[in-house]
């Protein structure tokens, strides 16, 4: 019964390699399917957006082709809805439901008390929300099949949490500095569990090879906090223009402009280090899908960090300036990136690939819907 | 199979099939049979049959439409809309992408309905459950974190402009003793006056309340404040002011939550909480009217209060939009009734304020 090898256009006797993907996405068609859940969401105060959502999946996921066969995304717009309500009732709920009759009740508190609780409470939100972030993607996977196999995640939600809350904290404290590496472990327990069928993806990314262009943002990131701080002495003028304004009398002009440029120098400076971070990510993500291999196949990527960082800055001028009406587009744009530039080496045999056995859960993205982290 | 395509004429698609345990594809052709198809291998054998009464649809995209069957992770592609329109006729669970969509948006307006429903009958029963865990002290301390809110945000200046006359204070406080001898509760209580022109008093929870100087300029005798003062001591009695905090909070969190927090959800929030605000305002009413009767002190004041206060608002100056727990609504019509009988009956004969202290109330602001 297995079809010969004739059948299968793209499988080659030598490894070569091609496009992981083929976008058919119609910026048109997409654009149709939003303005439809617009309405609906306004009409349903928001409910429809579980369906809106699964209609927006199944039509991006239909067109995306892999090695000659299109994705199909099998999740219902039921499934969401049932996840919102199980974390709605069993988490969230008695969550804030505790949290608003602490805070009641120490109302009147010491300040120490307070502090303690809002401590915990952010703790526990950055837990939560890498919690939602790793199931809302074991739910996506489970709904995602390729000639009739589905892929999975395994792996502890709950482990991946606490991750979250040590790579945070870790970055917090060094002043950043930990990011690449706390990024990269994140990601390994991301890919690590990640299967196709009854395999699961290898992956084998290098924190050295992160650093290097990290460093460049970080160092940029620096110069900035030390311009900031040496600048910082003309908030002195600041003091002096409220104490004559105070006084009666008018702020010395001199002073006031000087005010002014160092305001706008400041939101200024941020857009160098908004661009280098964007590039930092291009190069990241270059390194991440490079380092990915699956059945005897390996991943190979193009793109540059400049190039991320143009399409990431056209994508959010187009969507500005047409207030979001070109967002498909943007969409579009994104996924023809990804099929420019990242490859499959290999000799494209996924015959001896077989249907996954794991378990797949009933419903979900619940928290991820809650925490706002579901992505598309 | 062969013998029954020679008797009739069987029609036949090229698709695409994957078997749901590997990762083959394979061209197969398909036969449309009475109760089933057949789908055949490149042999020309048959490899599976799929009962019409267990095929639905995955999506349709790109001029194709995926088929599944139940229990089962193997995929039909067709790619032809003739080969779909054939096979939509004989299984009666392929529904197109289109009528899909429909349903989801009837379903999902259902589902809003439904929630709002379940929202509205049952918060107002879940805060009444919190309420009655919150110990009297902590909503004590939670009131008076609101009256320093209030008191600052009527201060123009950054010394609370509270009304301070001593002899106002003096009578206010002979009124508030003597009324609360017959109006019993939870919480002791303490009244404020704040230099406002505001037509209006609140209690908030745990037993402090505040009367703006509008309503003490407005109010013709001290039967009338009376009345007012026994109206807001029923707020506190009945810990109105808490309910209205935990399911304000409630509805908010809720509205965040089920609408994602959207314009939408804030003005049926409001919605909801005013319909139970005039309930409570109705007891609030019937309570006062048993404290002033037991004071014996005229119902006929509050009674012309209220209506001097409904001409107001019929003129479209009510402000009870922009503060919650105040003389917001008017008190129903029956309750209404009651006054007006209570006026026939009732005088004054237990009160204890003289001209010359209601003089004083009223200038307890200095003005």
């Amino acid at each position: 019964m297995q079809t010969d090898a004739s059948h299968d256009v793209q499988r080659s006797a030598v490894p070569q390699t091609r496009a992981l993907i083929q976008n058919h996405v119609q910026g048109f068609e997409l654009l149709k399917i939003y303005i439809v859940n617009l309405i609906l969401m306004v009409l349903t105060l928001g409910i429809y957006r579980f369906w809106g959502k699964t209609r927006l999946r199944r039509y991006i996921w239909g067109n995306l082709e892999i090695m000659g066969d299109r994705l199909e995304y099998s999740g219902t717009g039921k499934e969401l809805f049932m996840g919102f309500l199980v974390v709605f009732f069993l988490i969230l709920f008695p969550l804030f439901a505790a949290i608003g009759l602490i805070d009641g009740l120490l109302a009147n508190e010491h300040e120490q008390a307070r502090v303690v609780l809002g401590i915990s409470q952010g703790l526990i939100i950055v837990f939560l929300v890498g919690v939602a972030f790793f199931r809302a993607r074991r739910y996506r996977l489970t709904r995602t099949h390729w000639r009739g196999i589905y892929s999975s995640q395994t792996g502890s939600s709950v482990k991946y949490g606490l991750m979250a809350i040590a790579s945070y904290a870790a970055t917090a404290l060094t002043l950043g500095l930990a990011w690449p590496v706390c990024s990269v472990w994140l990601k390994r327990y991301e890919m690590k569990h990640t299967w196709v069928g009854d395999e699961p993806f290898d992956f084998s990314p290098s924190v050295k090879k992160l650093y290097r262009p990290f460093l460049v943002v970080w160092g940029i990131g620096a110069l900035y906090m030390f311009g900031v701080w040496n600048t910082a002495g003309s908030i002195g003028n600041l003091e002096a223009i409220f104490n004559s304004v105070e006084a009666g009398g008018q702020p010395n002009p001199d002073m006031v402009l000087e005010l002014f440029n160092m305001i706008i120098a400041m939101y200024l400076g941020l857009i160098p280090i908004g661009l280098a971070f964007l590039w930092y990510r291009g190069r990241a993500y270059n390194h991440f899908i490079s380092s990915t291999q699956f059945h005897g196949h390996a991943l190979t990527s193009t793109n540059t960090g400049f190039g991320f960082m143009w399409l990431t800055v056209g994508n959010s001028l187009l969507v500005f300036f047409t207030l979001g009406l070109a967002l498909p587009w943007a969409i579009k744009r994104y996924l023809n990136f990804v099929e420019r530039h990242v490859g499959l080496v290999g000799d494209g045999d996924f015959s001896q690939l077989l249907q996954s056995t794991q378990e797949r859960p009933s419903h979900g993205e619940g928290l991820a819907d809650a925490f706002d982290v579901g992505g598309i | 199979m062969p013998l029954m395509s020679a008797v009739y004429k069987v029609q036949t698609f090229d698709a695409t099939y994957y078997d749901g345990r590997t990762a083959v594809r394979h061209d197969v052709t398909v036969q449309l049979y009475a109760e089933a198809l057949d789908i055949l291998g490149a042999d020309g054998q048959v490899i599976e049959q799929w009962p019409y009464q267990a095929i639905s649809l995955s999506d349709q995209g790109g001029g194709t439409t995926r088929l599944v069957v139940e229990d089962s992770e193997a995929r039909l592609v067709l790619s032809s809309s003739e080969a779909f329109q054939a096979l939509k006729n004989r299984a009666p669970n392929i529904d197109s992408q289109k009528q899909r969509t429909l349903r989801n948006m009837g379903l999902s307006v259902l589902v809003t309905v439904g929630l709002i429903g379940v929202a509205y009958v049952s918060i107002p029963v879940m805060a009444s459950a919190v309420v009655a865990m919150i110990p009297y002290e902590t909503e004590k301390n939670i009131g008076e974190g609101y009256a320093k809110d209030m008191q600052a945000l009527f201060s123009k200046t950054k010394a609370p402009n509270q009304c301070t006359e001593d002899a106002g204070v003096q009578a206010l406080n002979t009124m508030v003793t003597y009324l609360s001898a017959y109006s019993s509760g939870p919480f002791g209580y303490q009244v404020d006056v704040l230099d406002n022109t505001m037509v209006n008093a609140m209690a908030l929870p745990g037993g402090h309340m505040f009367i703006f100087r509008g309503l003490i300029d407005k109010a013709e005798s001290s039967d009338e404040l009376a009345g007012v003062l026994a109206h807001e001591m029923a707020h506190v009695n009945h810990r109105h002011g808490m309910h209205g905090v935990v399911r304000s909070f409630g509805f908010q969190m809720l509205s965040d939550m089920m609408f994602g927090g959207n314009v939408m959800g804030n003005l049926s929030n409001i919605m909801m909480m005013m319909s139970h605000s005039r309930e409570a305002e109705r007891q609030a009413d019937i309570d006062a009217i048993e404290t002033l009767r037991r004071a014996n002190i005229s119902t006929a004041g509050i009674a012309r209060f209220f209506e001097r206060l409904k001409d107001k608002e019929d003129e479209g100056k009510g402000s009870f939009f922009k503060m919650p727990n105040m003389l917001s609504s008017h008190p129903s019509s029956d309750v209404r009734e009651a006054l007006a009988r209570e006026v026939q009956s009732t005088s004054s004969t237990g009160w204890a304020l003289s001209e010359a202290q209601w003089k004083n109330l009223k200038a307890i602001c200095g003005k």
